[in-house]
Parts: structure tokens; sequence; C-alpha cells
């Protein structure tokens, strides 16, 4: 059953590497580049000695804005995770009824699903984990210069939000496309609506 | 003997619509069985309730001696190939041979591989890429590798040319052959199943219209065709399933249990499909053989088909 899942999931499961190990790359490069930056400017000192530092601060948001700007994007992640690893799970067999196929044989049902939500759970945690904290550090000094930690749609980007973020829409998309029936192409708005409910909530 | 399908009063409600209603019937251990009846008729879902796949909304379908549930033990006595046999289409042969192997704790791997070589099925290719007929002959392996007491096929050659269901059926009346393994296969068409079922099993709107063993029933159907007569001066002793008349001419199939003697009537025996067809053509008539406890809902045997005194 782990080898069924794995054989039956390793494109997304290599794709979803791929991209998260990428990103990764993009952020650790200009991660450093900011840290260099916010330290070798003054700004870290400047801001641990509570002074006026609107210059510096000013300086350093300006040089950074682009990267502040597509680190927004960052949160449509986990939207995309529940999109292509959740979504799929169960709802890829009902429409071309390999269900029939794969519950005939001699295991229970039961132990199929429990098999498949497990390993597709560590796989999300395997990559969104690392990737919270990479970009929790990543955001680290342009919170420091303005204080915007818990600012909305930053404070998603950082820490365990993001994780629990995904596992959400991991979740969402497997039970719309089980639940509800709904066609793949329908996926994308349905998933990305959950994820901006939940969020507005 | 014993039992590989036994149902009582077995119904299965999707909202108001009943896709099977108070069936009984009993197929028993070591028959070739067709499951025929028109388009919607409940072939499938009566298939999914014997595989586990459905729940029954009311009566039972015990399965090998116990009743039909999402078991281990049970599953691997059963073997199933479903509608459209749907099979990982990215998957190869191997890997789907591989997943037999992996989810099923008796399975034959060998007897899958020696089918693949003689068939020249490519154990390397993505089956999505092979024949429709070849597909087919896979979901068969796949099925025949768990070793199963009970193999149910779902229209197995609905899509197949002409010459790969004769291929198909070749290969599956071969397999059986050399076990002692219950078959069930469906089908609308019975032209397909005629040479390789010994029992049969017709469902029409719901209802098992027609069950028995092939040879009984065809002993007990005669077509009559004699001159033209009124249709109350019928033989009596005979149940009338069809008739038709032209001015000179009527022509009766009739179920009988004994010989028919009146000179006027020109006797001939029935194939199979005559019969099918004339029971499809009139879903009132019925005939249920053997040990059949009639549900509730007798009325569908006794009251259309007409007792005719001559």
């Amino acid at each position: 059953m782990i080898w069924l899942t794995w054989r039956q999931h390793r494109q997304q499961a290599l794709a979803g590497a791929l991209a998260f190990t990428l990103l990764g790359a993009f952020l650790v490069l200009t991660g450093r580049e900011m840290a260099s930056a916010y330290h070798g400017s003054g700004l870290a000192a400047c801001l641990a000695a509570h002074h006026d530092c609107n210059d510096l601060t000013s300086a350093f948001e300006g040089r950074f804005s682009t990267l502040r700007a597509l680190g927004g994007y960052l949160v449509i992640l986990p939207g995309l995770v529940g999109l292509f690893w959740g979504a799929p799970l169960v709802a890829r067999e009902v429409e071309h009824h390999t269900h029939r196929l794969v519950w005939t044989q001699s295991i229970t049902r039961r132990r199929w699903i429990t098999v498949k939500l497990a390993l597709i759970l560590a796989g999300t945690l395997l990559v969104t984990v690392p990737l919270a904290w990479l970009t929790s550090w990543w955001l680290g000094p342009l919170d420091h210069s303005t204080g915007t930690r818990f600012a909305p749609g930053i404070f998603d980007l950082q820490g365990v939000v993001p994780v629990a973020y995904t596992l959400f829409d991991d979740a969402s998309g497997w039970l719309k496309r089980k639940v509800l029936r709904r066609r793949p192409g329908e996926d994308l708005g349905s998933v990305e609506e959950a994820d901006a409910a939940a969020r507005v909530a | 003997m014993s039992a590989a399908l036994e149902a009582t009063g077995l119904s299965k409600q999707y909202g108001r619509h009943w896709a099977l209603r108070d069936c009984s019937f009993t197929l028993p251990a070591g028959r070739v069985a067709a499951l025929v009846g028109p388009n919607g008729a409940g072939k499938t879902t009566l298939l999914h309730l014997a595989v586990g796949l459905l729940q029954p909304s009311r009566g039972s379908i015990r399965v090998l001696g116990s009743p039909a549930q999402d078991r281990p033990e049970l599953l691997a006595r059963v073997g199933f190939v479903a509608q459209d046999v749907p099979l990982y289409r990215d998957f190869t042969a191997a890997e789907l041979l591989r997943l037999g192997t992996k989810l099923n704790a008796r399975f034959d791997r060998a007897l899958a591989d020696d089918r693949f070589e003689q068939l020249g099925i490519p154990l390397d290719r993505p089956v999505g890429t092979l024949s429709g007929g070849q597909r087919a002959q896979v979901a068969l392996a796949l099925a025949l590798a768990k070793r199963p007491e009970l193999l149910l096929l779902d229209e197995p050659v609905a899509s197949l040319d002409p010459l790969a269901r004769r291929e198909f059926l070749q290969a599956l009346m071969a397999a059986v052959a050399e076990t002692a393994t219950t078959v069930m296969l469906s089908s609308h068409l019975i032209g397909d199943l005629e040479r390789v079922c010994d029992y049969l099993l017709l469902l029409s709107a719901a209802h098992v219209q027609v069950a028995g063993d092939v040879e009984d029933l065809l002993a007990g159907h005669k077509l009559l065709v004699g001159p033209h007569r009124d249709p109350s001066r019928i033989p009596q002793g005979l149940t009338v399933v069809h008739a038709s008349h032209t001015d000179r001419q009527t022509t009766l199939l009739v179920r009988t249990t004994g010989p028919i003697l009146n000179p006027a009537w020109t006797v001939h025996d029935l194939t199979l499909e005559d019969l099918v067809l004339a029971y499809m053509s009139q879903p009132a008539a019925g005939a249920l053989p053997g040990p059949i406890r009639p549900g509730p809902d007798t009325a569908l045997h006794s009251e259309p088909t007409r007792e005719v005194r001559a």
C-alpha cells in the first residue's frame, strides 16, 4: 500500500520537491543578502539600541521592497499544495473508477485511506515545516525594520501558521473533491476560496 | 452443492429510485452464470453489492457462505473486474502485478506472468497504451491471480471488437476450466455469453426475471408454430411467454413441462438468445425455477403470464 501510494503520487511528489527546492534556494540566496545588508548597514545595531533609525530603515525598505512584495505571494503556497496533493488523493481514483480496482483487492478501504492520508500528511509536513522556518528567517530583517511581525499577510507567512494553512488546504481540497464531487477544473477556485475564507475568519 | 451467491430480498435504493428490488436467487458453486438484462436493469448494482462496493438498502446477499462485506478474508476469495476495466493507466503491466502482490496475501504472480507471455502482452509499457483487448486481458489476469473461488466480471467484453471478445472469453473459459471457480459475467447482449455459460440470471427493471440452469430453461421452453388461431384457444398446461400472430400463422413461445402432442403445432427448440430476447420483450413475464422463496413481491411471477385454456 505504501508502494502503491508512492507509485501513484510520485510525479506530484517529485514536482513538488523540485518546486520547493528552487523556492528554498531563492529564499536562502536573497535572505543572505538581506541579512548582510541588515547587519552591514548598521540597522540591526541601531534598532537594538532603540535609536531613531528612520533613515536606515527607509534605505533598507527601499532596497528590498520588491522582495517584500514577492514574499507576499508565498501566501498562495498552501493552496497550491492542497490543489496538487490533497485534491487528487481520492478524487482521481473515483474519476477513473480505479477505486473499484483497488477496493476489491484483499485490503479494507479503511486501511487504504489511512495509509494514503498518512503519507500525504507526512509529505506535506516534510516540505512545509522547513519552508515555513526558512520564510520566517527570510522575513526576519524586514519584520524588525518595520515591526510588522503580526501584520495581516505577514503573520500568515511565518512560523507554524503556513503549516496549519497548508494542512487545512490539503484537507479542504480532498474533501471538496470527495464530498462535493467537484470537477478538477473547479479545484483551483474552490481550494483558494476556502483558503481565503479561513484567512479572513 | 453450496451456493456461491445467495440473494434474499436484495434491494438497493438511490434516493427514490430502486436500482434493485426484492431480488432473490441462488447461484450454485461451480457454475458459469450469465447476468443479462437491458441497460439500467441493475446488473452493475448487483455485482457491486456482491463484491462489497455497495451495501444493500434491504435484504442480504451472501457470498461463498458469508455476508458480502469489506473484509480482507472474503475479498481475497473473490475476483472482480469492474465495468470498463479500470486500471491505473500510467502503470505498466509489471507494476500492476506488483500492486496485486502487495495488496493480496494470496497472489499467484507466476500465473499472471505466464498469461502475459502467452498473450504477448508487454510488461514494460503503460497499460494505457495497450489495446482494449489487451487491457481486458491484463485485468482478467489480475483477477485470476488471486485464485478466486468466485469471479465476477462486469461487461468485460462490451467495448471489445468481435475477435477480442472471442479471445477474451476463450481465455476466461480455459482459465476457469482448470479450477472450480464460479463465474458470473454480465452483458446486455446474451450472444456473447451463449457459448460459455450454463446458468442464466436475467434482470429486468430492478427485478430478477429469469433464473436457472440453461439446459433446464431450454428444455422447459418451446417455440410453437401453427395455423392462426384465436388467442383464447391455446393448448392447456402451457404458459405463454410471448405470442405473435399473423393472418395465417401463430407463433408462441411457451413454458412447458411435458411434450407437445398436438400435431397442429410445429415444435422448435430455442436458443438461449431467443429465450432471453422473448423475456426481455415481455418484462412482465417471469421464470423462476429452483429454490427460490418468493419475496413479498409475488405479483411479479404470477400476474402477467397468461395461463390460457384451449
